[in-house]
């Protein structure tokens, strides 16, 4: 086994297996494992460094420096800018996440099979076997009660009632102890993330991982994709390394996100009339409630609360977030010694969201140096089901017996009261009035029947091109309306079974 | 930074923290269009007082009321781009601030712990 980090300027580093994958998160890494379990050798080769829980950040500035993908730099470009939220390490967005795993839901696949032409019973047998078996392997289990905290409680007792059926947390959290550091990556090692099972399993089984490794081009030999190459980036100065080439006799898997798989695929020169394009998001928004007792938001599990009740109906999930001390100053209106007022009721607040299952559609494109180009504006409909999540959210704080809540929507009053709820159904819908980030990405690559309508077919095959596979998030051609990592890791799974079997 | 987060009766201010090392590290550190993002949103807010409180002066010449007057209106201002370059800024000073270990104890949070900025070499 091997892992190949940073080289300095000098000789091309060379590597040869069976496939190479491009990405180490989600579906990198689920789609490499499950190729090395049948029997294939696999380079993965990731953009970011190999960080483990020992080389993890504390604070939320060590997180953008040290794991996500350009400090989380990346904007969408469109009405508003709303931040798109990815990692950049080994292990991928699985270190950063809340770790909230939810198995496909029935009518995703239904949905795939009416309007793209794949999905249906057949398919969705087969991912919920592969979710069963990662539900075991990555010990998914439900937020313990001892520590869900003050803020998950409070949204349960909130929702229960206003009516919201809801439910703890599944996360692939091992023993948790609620320290309220997801965001940042579980030094404690609970949280069970890529990098710490499957990359070590499939160096294990053989493969190897470079990392510091971003990926310049696929190349090809013909209509054939026979490996990709770049240029090892210094995880610390960013300075340029030495050369690499990763050789793939079998094939190249791409699964290197939503934003960059597209992007790759463009400077590679790949044609498709779909690429780049249905790029699509569950983009979200948050509510402060303001209670007499402290709350102290960042204990007890980061994410430990959701409800899916307004899914089908509304395209809504509703769930709790702990926002970290110093992110708060920036989601708080005001500025001054008004602010500083502001942040000393910090103890007393937490914050609840609702995400959108939106219908908004985007675009990719690769932009100036290999960077991700998203353009992406929700539109008035997708809006008006925010606005009515957070109205959700406002009023099942109120239940809970928050005195106040700060609804950060430009135009409404910074506070508003329980008699006051009903103003957040006449707030503005211009999204750059709104405070958003999209942290749910799909599309890019999507998958289906039709080439001019999508990149790669239903087994993840970029239509006219060999031994070129989509497994991430970008071949995805719908949202979800949950958390999209169990969907990503099952798919992926089936994508490796669909390559063995070939 | 210290005109977004000025020390009151109740906190200390951004300015009271570890700023200067805090802007220095991320000066060598950061991304190059963060860095441009932070000082245009600093040269607003210094020299903007025209676009907020409509006085034609550079904030560092305004009174502690008017520049607390035009801080204010500068991160609720109606032009977007405006807005969200002062965002950066409050965003920047939030994370200063809010790492420091006498911030976190005021809220009977626990210090954090170093970031120690290390990853995996090759094996």
């Amino acid at each position: 086994m091997s892992h190949i980090s940073w080289q300095p300027k000098g000789p091309q580093c060379e590597v040869e297996a069976d496939y190479v994958v491009v990405g180490s998160g989600a579906g990198g890494a689920s789609v490499a494992v499950a190729l090395a379990r049948g029997g294939a050798s696999v380079a993965i080769v990731e953009a970011g460094p190999w960080r483990a829980p020992r080389d993890y950040p504390s604070s939320m500035y060590g997180a953008m420096r040290d794991m996500m993908d350009d400090w989380g730099s990346l904007i969408t470009r469109g009405r508003a800018f709303w931040p798109v939220v990815q990692a950049r390490l080994v292990g991928g967005t699985t270190v950063i996440n809340s770790a909230i795993v939810v198995r496909t839901p029935g009518d995703i696949f239904q949905e795939w099979e009416r309007e793209h032409g794949f999905g249906g019973e057949a398919m969705a047998e087969k991912v919920w076997g592969y979710q069963d078996r990662i539900e075991n392997e990555w010990h998914v289990t439900s937020v313990p009660l001892e520590y869900e905290g003050n803020s998950n409680r409070l949204a349960r007792e909130g929702a229960t009632q206003i009516g919201l059926h809801d439910h703890h947390m599944h996360r692939n959290v091992k023993d948790c102890l609620g320290r309220g550091q997801c965001l940042q990556g579980c030094r404690k090692e609970r949280k069970q993330s890529a990098n710490l099972n499957f990359i070590p399993e499939v160096m294990q089984r053989g493969g190897t991982v470079l990392s510091c490794a971003p990926v310049e081009r696929v190349v090809f030999d013909g209509r054939r994709a026979t490996g990709v190459s770049g240029t090892f980036r210094h995880p610390q100065t960013r300075k340029k390394g030495a050369r690499f080439i990763v050789r793939g006799r079998k094939g190249v898997v791409v699964a290197a996100s939503a934003t960059h798989s597209p992007a790759l695929l463009q400077r590679s020169g790949v044609k498709s009339q779909a690429l780049g394009k249905y790029f699509r998001a569950h983009p979200g928004s948050g509510v402060f409630g303001c209670y007499d007792e402290p709350i102290y938001q960042n204990s007890g599990a980061t994410q430990g609360w959701s409800s899916l009740a307004l899914r089908e109906d509304r395209g809504l999930k509703l769930e709790t977030l702990h926002l970290p001390l110093e992110l708060t100053a920036g989601r708080l209106s005001g500025g001054g010694s008004l602010l500083m007022q502001r942040l000393e009721e910090y103890s007393h607040l937490t914050m609840w969201i609702c995400a959108v299952r939106a219908t908004s559609v985007g675009s990719v494109k690769n932009g100036w140096g290999n960077k991700p180009v998203v353009h992406y504006t929700m539109n008035q409909h997708d809006m008006k089901r925010m606005r009515y999540g957070v109205h959700q959210v406002a009023r099942m704080h109120f239940a809970a017996g928050a005195k106040s809540i700060i609804p950060g929507v430009v135009g409404m009053p910074y506070k508003l009261g329980p008699d006051e709820v009903d103003r957040i159904l006449e707030a503005s819908l211009e999204p750059r009035d709104w405070t958003s980030i999209l942290s749910h990405l799909f599309g890019g690559c999507v998958a289906g029947v039709d080439p001019k309508t999508s990149v790669c077919d239903p087994r993840g095959q970029v239509h006219g091109y060999e031994g070129l596979t989509i497994a991430d998030a970008s071949g995805l051609p719908t949202t979800l309306g949950v958390n999209p990592q169990h969907t990503i890791m099952g798919m992926a799974m089936l994508r490796a079974e669909q390559l063995l079997e070939s | 930074m210290r005109m977004m987060m000025p020390r009151t009766g109740k906190l200390p201010g951004v300015g009271d923290t570890e700023m200067v090392s805090f802007l220095r590290t991320l000066r060598k550190e950061a991304p190059f269009l963060i860095r441009v993002g932070l000082v245009l949103g600093s040269w607003l807010l210094v020299f903007a007082p025209i676009l907020t409180i409509y006085l034609p002066v550079p904030a560092f010449f305004l009174s502690r009321k008017l520049r607390e007057k035009h801080v204010q209106r500068a991160s609720v201002h109606r032009f977007y781009l405006f807005r969200q370059a002062v965002m950066l800024v409050k965003m920047m000073a939030g994370l200063c601030w809010g790492r420091h270990p006498d911030i976190r104890a005021r809220f009977e949070m626990e210090p954090l712990e170093a970031d120690p900025g290390t990853w995996r070499d090759g094996s």
